[in-house]
C-alpha cells in the first residue's frame, strides 16, 4: 500500500516553477519580518533629510508635486545570490539577453510590495532563447507618491537599453528581472559590446545555483 | 542520521533568521508539499500557490517550532492547512473537475489501473481522509503522528483511516492495507 500510493503520487507531474515559488514565499515572509523590525530611526531620518531639501529647492514642492517624482522607498530583502558576481547572476537566470524597454504594461504584485511590468524588445541573446517583444517583471513600482525599488536597483525606464538577467514564470509568462545584478543600463555600441564580452565569459563560467 | 542532524542543523540556521538555510530546508519537502497539495486542489497552479503560502507561513512562524526533529510534521500540518485555506476559496468546483478530467485523460492511457487509483484518491475521499491517507502511505507518519498533525483524537484518526480504506478498497485488492 506504501509503494502504491507513493508511486501513484510520484506519478503527479512536477511544474519547474516550484521552487521559485518557494522561494518567492520565503522573500514575502522575510520581507514582512524585516517591515515589523523596528527600523524608524533609519526611515525618518532620511526622510527628514529629504524633506528639507525639498523645502530649500522646491518650495512648491506639495502644491506642485508630479505623479513622476516619487519618494523612493527600498525594499528590504536578502538575495539568495551575490548580484555583484556576473557567473552567479548568469548561473541563476533562465535567460540573459540584450533588450530595449520599449512601455510598461501593468503593475500585478505576487508579492506583497509593488511588481510592475514592462514589454522589453529582444535585442540579442547570451544564454537560452528569446524572441520579440517579451513581458519583463521587475520587483518593485509605484504605489500611491512611493517609488519602490529593491535595494540598490532602479527602475527600468522606458526607451533604454538594458542587459537583462531574468528567471522565466511560465504561469503569467513573463521574465523577473534579477535585482541590481540583472538589469545593467548601456548607452552606446561601446558600452554594450563590453557588456555582452562580459557576460558570455560569464555565462562560460557560470556558478549555478543549487537549489 | 546524517541527513537528520543536517536537516535540525537548518531548522536552528533558520528560526535565528537564515533565509538561506530554510529555502534549502523546505527545498527538500516543496516536492511533496506540491504533490498533498494536488490531491486536495486538482490542478496545478492552486497547488503551487500552496507551495508558496506554505513556505511564506513555515518562514514567518519558524520561531514557534520548538523541536527542530519535529519540522517535517509541522511542515505537513501547515501545507494541509493552506490547502484547506484555498480550498474554502474555491467554489468553482465544476470547472476543477473538468480539469481533473482533462489532467488524467493522458495518463490513462498509459495505466488504466494506476491512474483510477489517483483518481480515487482525489474523488472518492473527503479532505479528512485524504489527509490521513496522504501522511499515513505518502509521509509514513504513524497514527499517532498523525492525529497530532491533524489536532484529531486518536481514535478518530484511526477510524478515519479505516473508513478511508474501505473507500479505496476496491482497487486495492492484493495490497496490504495494514502494513503498519
Amino acid at each position: 500500500m506504501n509503494d502504491k500510493i507513493k508511486h501513484e503520487m510520484n506519478k503527479i507531474a512536477l511544474p519547474k516553477e516550484i521552487s521559485e515559488r518557494s522561494a518567492l514565499g520565503v522573500s514575502k515572509a522575510k520581507l514582512e519580518m524585516s517591515n515589523s523590525k523596528r527600523k524608524w530611526p533609519f526611515i525618518i531620518v532620511p526622510a527628514i533629510v529629504a524633506l528639507i531639501t525639498l523645502l530649500i529647492f522646491v518650495p512648491d514642492f506639495f502644491t506642485n508635486t508630479p505623479p513622476e517624482n516619487p519618494v523612493v522607498r527600498t525594499i528590504d530583502t536578502d538575495s539568495v545570490i551575490d548580484t555583484s558576481d556576473p557567473r552567479k547572476v548568469v548561473g541563476f537566470s533562465d535567460n540573459v539577453f540584450l533588450g530595449k524597454v520599449v512601455k510598461k504594461i501593468s503593475t500585478k504584485n505576487l508579492s506583497h510590495y509593488p511588481e510592475t511590468q514592462f514589454e522589453v524588445q529582444v535585442l540579442d541573446n547570451i544564454k537560452g532563447e528569446v524572441k520579440g517583444a517579451i513581458k519583463v517583471n521587475q520587483a518593485g513600482g509605484l504605489e500611491g507618491d512611493e517609488l519602490f525599488l529593491m535595494e540598490g536597483d532602479k527602475q527600468l525606464i522606458e526607451g533604454n537599453t538594458y542587459l537583462f538577467a531574468t528567471r522565466y514564470l511560465a504561469v503569467e509568462n513573463w521574465y523577473t528581472v534579477i535585482p541590481v545584478g540583472g538589469d545593467i543600463p548601456f548607452y552606446n555600441e561601446e558600452e554594450k559590446n563590453k557588456l555582452i564580452e562580459k557576460y558570455k565569459k560569464a555565462f562560460e563560467e557560470e556558478i549555478p545555483f543549487n537549489f | 542520521m546524517k541527513g537528520v542532524v543536517l536537516i535540525i542543523n537548518l531548522v536552528k540556521k533558520a528560526t535565528k533568521g537564515d533565509e538561506k538555510a530554510f529555502l534549502k530546508l523546505f527545498q527538500i519537502y516543496e516536492q511533496d508539499i506540491y504533490r498533498t497539495a494536488f490531491i486536495y486542489l486538482k490542478n496545478e497552479s492552486d497547488a503551487l500557490d500552496v507551495v508558496q503560502e506554505t513556505a511564506y507561513r513555515s518562514f514567518k512562524y519558524i520561531k514557534n517550532l520548538k523541536e527542530p526533529k519535529y519540522f517535517k510534521t509541522w511542515l505537513l500540518k501547515i501545507a494541509i492547512n493552506c490547502a484547506y485555506d484555498l480550498l474554502r476559496k474555491r467554489k468553482n468546483a465544476i470547472k476543477i473537475k473538468t480539469e481533473v478530467v482533462e489532467f488524467f485523460s493522458e495518463a490513462a492511457n498509459e495505466d488504466v489501473i494506476l491512474t483510477l487509483t489517483v483518481r480515487d484518491l482525489i474523488e472518492q475521499l473527503n479532505e479528512e481522509e485524504k489527509s490521513v491517507i496522504i501522511l499515513r502511505f505518502y509521509q509514513d507518519l504513524t497514527i499517532k503522528e498523525i492525529s497530532e498533525t491533524l489536532d484529531i483524537p486518536l481514535g478518530t484518526a484511526k477510524s478515519v483511516l479505516y473508513r478511508a480504506l474501505n473507500k479505496l478498497r476496491k482497487d486495492m485488492k492484493g495490497h496490504d492495507v495494514y502494513e503498519r
